[in-house]
């Protein structure tokens, strides 16, 4: 597979070019913004019963946070924050992503300069879900 | 243009590198990074502080190299700094003492994050206003509202010569006709003429230019302001320590009088071996010729860009090189991947100016900033991989 193919897999794009939850839920009160100053990439997540998300960014930032509003789905804050580190360790090296759904990151190394755009949206909310009140 | 660009190395470790990332450094000569790797084998001591011969010969190197750069933009005398941003951030700290809540600061909607933070900082130090000159959609300065914004208040104008996102050429003679023979200093972000627009800064008036070495195939680490002994005169030094000062008593201490006293501490010695040579270089290619060369490639490949039907930044009439655009759907820094796959090397972002991308209602862009060593054949590799880019990602 070519480099550029081993980072824009089929799957990356479509996920990109069709995003899931991708909708502008003003009417949702809590939101938190995922914002990368140095590229100006800029997701707002609005959080309610369901995940959605909207704005500006690349493909890989894209795809990345409409998996994890999928991945998310029906789990605990708990739940939540332990995958959240694992996936956010195993981009920064620390270990594997086995997860299924989240296998297009499974090797970090294709996406060299670019993990940052992977992580923003996951950032974003791993800081929400510990500032929460417990 | 071939001869030039033997003396990169860095083109024979990455023969089919097309480096247009000129805008955020230069790539460097042969000669500099021998003259830095030679000065820690076989000169390295520290300045001011050694009778023996080695600590000689880094003080002459000190002094000489401070000499032929003033001598080289023909102003009157130079500071080291550590780059662009430390010589703003400098500056704005040592004027604060001129400046109070009467006083307005003039910067432009194209300045480098550089030269505009620092400013609103000391705004809000001092209760100043900051006022900010716009710019038309085709990328030159409205230069007919900055002379509405000054007044005898201003006291500093200080703006970019070569926008580093458009490209555009700012006019330095018509500011300072603006500025005429108000109390104010006048300032200028050289970042992008240091290089090859040498006659732009030898040609006009300001009280001070401010630039990096790496922007002019120099080393990192080290910077230049450029100043009018005028202004220095009235600056107190900004940096306290070693080698700035005479006298040292318990309490106070007095400061030498000639311009070390704003260089406080062991400055980057290696690096200014480095930008002597530097200068030496630039000062051995025909200028001229570069200048047309940038200004060519940067409007044919804008040309071409269009064509393909792309939005490119501004008009691009008086261009220095740079081309910002979009692409569309395509994010610009998914551009940027797809090509460095082709050894492409460009830059995506806001490239620290948010304030360009708002006026153009945009969160990034593509760059493609060329430099001497950058050949007419390279533009067509770059349209031939945007050409492949749109069928990759439609
Ligand atoms: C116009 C302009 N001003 C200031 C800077 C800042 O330079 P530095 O980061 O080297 O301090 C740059 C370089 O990015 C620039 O292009």
């Amino acid at each position: 597979m070519s480099r550029l193919n081993k980072m824009y897999q089929e799957q990356l794009l479509v996920e990109a070019k069709n995003p899931y939850h991708f909708d502008k839920r003003i009417d949702i009160e809590e939101s938190i913004r995922a914002y990368n100053p140095l590229c100006g990439d800029r997701y707002d997540l609005f959080l309610g019963e369901e995940i959605f998300f909207h704005g500006f960014g690349c493909a890989i930032s894209k795809a990345s946070t409409s998996l994890m509003i999928k991945f998310l789905e029906g789990k605990s804050n708990e739940e939540a924050i332990h995958s959240i580190k694992k996936f956010i360790k195993g981009i920064e090296g620390g270990g594997q992503i086995e997860e299924e759904l989240l296998l297009i990151f499974r090797n970090p190394d294709h996406f060299k300069g670019r993990h940052d755009c992977i992580k923003l949206s996951w950032n974003a909310m791993l800081k929400y879900l510990l500032n929460l009140p417990s | 243009m071939f001869a030039i660009k033997n003396n990169f190395p860095i083109f024979k470790a990455h023969p089919d590198l097309i480096f247009t990332d000129n805008a955020s450094t230069t790539q460097k000569p042969a000669a500099v990074i021998e003259a830095i790797s030679q000065y820690y084998r076989e000169m390295n001591a520290n300045v001011h502080r050694a009778v023996y011969d080695l600590g000689n010969q880094s003080d002459q190197i000190y002094r000489d190299t401070r000499q032929e750069i003033c001598e080289f933009y023909q102003k009157e005398t130079c500071i080291f700094t550590h780059g662009t941003t430390d010589g703003f951030n400098k500056l704005a700290m040592s004027l604060e003492n001129q400046i109070d809540s009467r006083s307005n600061i003039i910067v432009t909607e194209m300045e480098h994050h550089s030269n505009l933070v620092p400013w609103q900082e000391l705004c809000q130090r001092t209760g100043a206003e900051l006022r900010l000159v716009g710019m038309t959609d085709e990328g030159t300065l409205d230069y007919e509202q900055m002379e509405k914004l000054m007044d005898d208040s201003t006291r500093i104008v200080s703006m970019v010569h070569i926008s580093n996102t458009l490209g555009t050429i700012n006019d330095l003679k018509r500011v300072r006709k603006i500025i005429g023979n108000r109390n104010a200093w006048f300032l200028v972000d050289a970042a992008q003429s240091c290089a090859i627009h040498i006659d732009l800064i030898q040609n006009s008036d300001a009280d001070a230019y401010i630039f990096g070495g790496h922007k002019m195939f120099g080393p990192t680490g080290v910077g230049i302001l450029l100043a009018k002994k005028k202004l220095l005169n009235e600056l107190p030094p900004f940096h306290f320590g070693g080698g700035m000062v005479t006298e040292v008593e318990t309490l106070k201490s007095e400061y030498k009088e000639d311009v070390t006293r704003f260089e406080a501490g062991t400055p980057p010695i290696a690096q200014i071996a480095g930008l002597k040579e530097a200068v030496r270089f630039i000062s051995e290619v025909d200028l001229g010729q570069c200048r047309q060369n940038v200004s060519r490639l940067a409007k044919t490949l804008r040309a071409r860009l269009e064509a393909e039907g792309f939005d490119c930044l501004g008009k691009g009439q008086d261009t220095a090189g740079i081309v910002s655009v979009t692409f569309g759907d395509i994010h610009p820094h998914d551009a940027a991947s797809f090509l460095n796959t082709k050894n492409i090397a460009v830059r995506a972002g806001h490239h620290c100016t948010q304030l360009i991308m708002k006026k153009y209602g945009i969160q990034a862009c593509v760059r493609f900033s060329f430099s001497i060593y950058n050949r007419d054949q390279e533009v067509d590799s770059i349209m031939h991989a945007i050409k492949e880019m749109k069928s990759f990602f439609s």
